[in-house]
């Protein structure tokens, strides 16, 4: 489950021991933008030592550098990272080298790509292909600025690669996650952008404040409403199963595989919650 | 030459590092430090197993464990054994 990941800032060993108490599904340690271009050894050092000897329940992620891409991943190559998430993933053939040194040095760890040009968004669906990538990510800062747009509160200007960006996920079966939301102070707007990302199927936003992960799992959470609704259409169709009937109808509506399918997965989101 | 790393922001701890003939560690404020032997034994024990020869200064601000082994090892690799 990716609701919520939260950026750390990769050189800051406050904020690195107490990631993981502040509920997100998934820490990314951020070697990039957090880090000062003279510090990227010590925060990389930093990051590594404390996969060593912390514990953390949630999903283990950091953001490498594609500038020093080689030695990031060389180093964590031999912890307990889950998942490298590639910034600036737009080429193909580069991020599939750096995807296939990573197997090589350890198989197990899974990757996160971060879409952030045009030119990223044009090549998703190769990018997506590629093998051990679990899910894609839209940064909507850098790609706004590359677009020459200026972000809006709405966000029509993401519009398109939004959407471009989840259905290659849906179709690549792999997660589709959202950008952060940048207003730290703005929780209404925060849970209005995120109930938006929701209902058009992203699996989970970026954090880049402990703040808001309450209110993304919030949102994230099944409401009472499509609890009950996912019950009737798993009773009805039991009650359909014991009459041998073969068409199901809820409230006059048909059931079909598709609905009871995200009736289940209401479900199984209400149980692990 | 001497190198520092690290910061003195709380949580964090500044290694101060030079070559030297045989290996001296100095923790700043020791006698107030209830973790001075602790953190003393952390960096001698890291400098043995690394073979390095120097004179290390801590200036501690409240770091754990990983954060003063991360330090010091960028400290020791700047240095340059």
């Amino acid at each position: 489950m990716r609701r919520s990941l939260l950026f750390i800032p990769g050189n800051n060993p406050g904020n690195i021991q107490n990631a993981g108490l502040f509920g997100a599904d998934g820490v990314i340690f951020d070697l990039e933008d957090a880090v000062n271009p003279n510090q990227k050894d010590a925060a990389r050092n930093l990051v590594c030592s404390a996969l060593e000897h912390l514990d953390y329940e949630c999903e283990k992620i950091c953001r490498i550098n594609l500038e020093f891409a080689h030695e990031d991943i060389s180093a964590l190559a031999s912890t307990n990272i889950d998942t490298l998430l590639i910034p600036k993933a737009a080429c193909v053939e580069q991020i599939g080298e750096l995807i296939d040194f990573c197997a090589r040095l350890n198989e197990r760890i899974k990757i996160m790509l971060l879409i952030e040009s045009p030119a990223g968004i044009l090549n998703a669906k190769e990018l997506a292909a590629l093998p051990n990538v679990s899910a894609l990510c839209l940064g909507a800062e850098d790609y706004t600025s590359e677009m020459g747009a200026t972000r809006s509160e709405e966000g029509a200007e993401i519009a398109y690669a939004r959407a471009h960006l989840l259905n290659v996920c849906k179709a690549a079966k792999i997660d589709a996650i959202d950008t952060p939301y940048t207003d730290a102070s703005n929780e209404a707007g925060l849970i209005k952008d995120t109930m938006h990302i929701k209902a058009l199927g992203f699996d989970g936003k970026l954090a880049i404040n402990p703040r808001h992960i309450d209110a993304i799992h919030s949102c994230f959470a099944p409401s009472v409403q499509e609890v009950i609704w996912a019950q009737n259409v798993i009773a009805a169709i039991k009650e359909a199963e014991a009459k041998n009937s073969g068409v199901i109808a809820l409230g006059g509506k048909m059931i079909d595989a598709p609905v009871v399918a995200r009736a289940r997965k209401i479900l199984e989101l209400k149980e692990v919650l | 030459m001497q190198i520092i790393v690290g910061t003195t922001e709380s949580n964090d701890c500044q290694i101060s590092i030079e070559k030297a003939a045989a290996l001296s560690v100095c923790i700043e404020d020791e006698q107030n430090n209830p973790y001075a032997q602790h953190l003393r034994g952390l960096i001698k024990d890291f400098c043995e197993r690394e073979g390095v020869s120097a004179k290390v200064l801590l200036r501690d601000k409240g770091a754990l464990d990983f954060c003063v082994l991360a330090r010091l090892k960028t400290a020791v690799e700047r240095m340059g054994k």
